[in-house]
């Protein structure tokens, strides 16, 4: 007996691009700021997952651009469930050369190798400090694809010292402000909602009209409230 | 004596992730073919409902967009001829058909609004209140939970007519197989976004063409809303369906599509999309003679004022069409 074929050609979920843009420069070497944020990102994995799990409609695949004397992969296109974070390293001294990071990403978000018909990609931008590059020019050219304008952007300052008005820029949406995360528990409070509750938006958006979304992106909810600061000391503020 | 005879076929699936959520089929489809009296028309219309919190009447949006384009299809079949002016006809696709379109469905949803106004927490869902009733911004956001898209395509004995707005696709295969879109892409639909009946801009975001047929009809056409064209990655493996399809179809037959369409369009929202999916298929065929009438799908009974809208605005029609 013939089986029977399905016309058409090869069909597949649609796929979820997520970023991470991640600073290594030479001031994420104090406090241990980068470690938290290894430590953040590793620990939310497996919630990334449970909750990717939940929409099997959504093929997630993860990225992470590292930036400081310019910009450089640190993990290339893997599926969510082949995804293993390896620790970046951060060096004295070394730079934040921003912009290259996001002309990075512009590379990236291009069509093609992004595809067509994909979900709403994931940009997340996590700083604590001043871009030492032309961030403006990064920023432009990333802006320049359709993609970014309906990307998902969320930036998270690590510490008092991150350079606000450029996160804000990032965003690309006056509803939404940058992350703040003075302590590492607040960093990995923010990482996990991102890699939880971003995604989950993020893999089963409802269709929206042109005219919604004012800001160019899909909205997102709430992010967390940071947690009184009344149990910690200054040693664990960055 | 031979002549163009048409299998028309719609088929419409609740998506695999909407059944899951225990949510309705929030398209609609419609389809028509008559190949048995002079006027030689069919036709296959696609809608599909927005879904989200603030659209939260959408599957009937849809519903009424499908009803509406099939009454103006239908009526326009009786004032399109081969002796019409070209010109005439094309300059009204393309300028005054969207304008008919979308105020007749805006006709419909307020005659279902009158029956059933907002309630309360209908309308906090549009960040409105009883007080804002008649204010600016509920004139403006009244139509919004109906949202819809809407395609369709009308074969006559000498034309074609092509309608989209929103997102979706109307893919042709001629009889070598080779597939393409008829209708110039719109940008602006990338991820989930749409352009919509349910908004300001909606008379002006409709891509509509008409072709007047030299030798013969579209030999496949294909109508689906977006739900199905997700499924696909590339359009490499898109366009394989119409013409894998339109194979099949040769080789075993129409009762062949008819038989297995449900199942191929349960297997992509199950495997791939997750979403509603509503498809027509129209295949054009040359045969002898045949007296065989189809039945056109039974429409809800309805007070009908939306339908003097459209009467009204083709009154004028068979004058301008018929001069030369």
């Amino acid at each position: 007996m013939t089986e029977k074929v399905r016309p058409g050609g090869v069909i597949s979920t649609r796929e979820l691009h997520f970023f991470w843009i991640v600073d290594c420069s030479g001031s994420m070497t104090v406090d241990g700021k980068i470690q938290s944020l290894n430590n953040a990102i590793r620990e939310a994995l497996p919630h990334m997952k449970a909750e990717a799990d939940q929409n099997p409609h959504a093929k997630m695949i993860l990225k992470a651009i590292k930036f400081s004397n310019g910009a450089t992969w640190h993990i290339t296109d893997t599926p969510l469930d082949d995804f293993l974070w390896t620790d970046l390293v951060a060096k004295e001294d070394e730079l934040t050369d921003m912009g290259a990071a996001l002309s990075m990403v512009a590379k990236q978000i291009k069509i093609p190798p992004m595809p067509e018909r994909g979900l709403p990609p994931v940009l997340v931008l996590v700083s604590d400090g001043m871009p030492s590059d032309d961030f403006n020019k990064g920023f432009k050219e990333l802006m320049e694809r359709p993609w970014a304008k309906k990307a998902i952007k969320v930036s998270i300052a690590i510490g008092k010292d991150a350079e606000m008005s450029v996160l804000q820029k990032f965003i690309d949406n006056n509803e939404r402000k940058p992350l703040p995360a003075n302590t590492p528990e607040q960093l990995a409070k923010l990482i996990k909602w991102v890699s939880t509750v971003v995604v989950k938006n993020a893999s089963s958006p409802p269709t929206k009209t042109t005219d919604e979304i004012s800001n160019g992106s899909t909205p997102i909810p709430e992010p967390p409230k940071p947690d009184s600061d009344e149990d910690v000391t200054a040693e664990d503020v960055w | 004596m031979t002549e163009i005879k048409y299998d028309v076929i719609g088929k419409s699936i609740t998506g695999a992730s909407h059944t899951k959520s225990n949510l309705p089929n929030q398209d609609s489809v419609v389809w028509f073919g008559d190949a048995a009296n002079d006027k030689h028309f069919v036709y296959g219309i696609v809608s599909d409902g927005h879904g989200s919190k603030k659209c939260f009447r959408s599957h009937l949006g849809s519903s009424f967009a499908t009803e509406v384009l099939s009454e103006i299809f239908t009526q326009l079949s009786g004032l399109i001829n081969d002796d019409s002016n070209q010109q005439s006809i094309k300059d009204y696709i393309v300028d005054e058909l969207p304008t008919m379109i979308v105020e007749s469905w805006q006709e419909k949803v307020l005659e279902h609004l009158e029956s059933y106004p907002y309630s309360a927490d209908d309308l906090s869902l549009l960040s409105l209140s009883k007080a804002d009733l008649h204010s600016p911004k509920f004139e403006k956001n009244k139509f919004v939970p109906y949202g819809a898209t809407l395609l369709g395509v009308l074969l006559l004995k000498k034309h074609v007519v092509y309608v989209q707005l929103g997102d979706g696709d109307i893919l042709i295969a001629s009889e070598e197989g080779e597939v393409f879109r008829r209708l110039p892409d719109d940008d602006r639909l990338l991820g989930n976004e749409t352009t919509s009946l349910c908004l300001e801009t909606a008379k002006n975001d409709f891509r509509t063409v008409i072709d007047f047929i030299q030798d013969a009809p579209p030999h496949f056409v294909l109508i689906t809303t977006d739900g199905f064209i997700n499924a696909y990655k590339e359009d490499i493996d898109l366009f394989k369906f119409p013409s894998d399809v339109s194979k099949l179809h040769r080789e075993k037959g129409f009762d062949y599509i008819k038989e297995n369409l449900t199942e191929w369009l349960e297997e992509t929202s199950v495997k791939a999309s997750g979403d509603d999916t509503s498809m027509c298929i129209i295949v054009s065929n040359k045969v002898e003679v045949e007296k065989e009438i189809e039945t056109p799908k039974e429409k809800p009974k309805e007070r009908g004022n939306w339908k003097n809208v459209i009467s009204s605005g083709l009154d004028n029609l068979k004058s301008i069409f018929s001069k030369k």
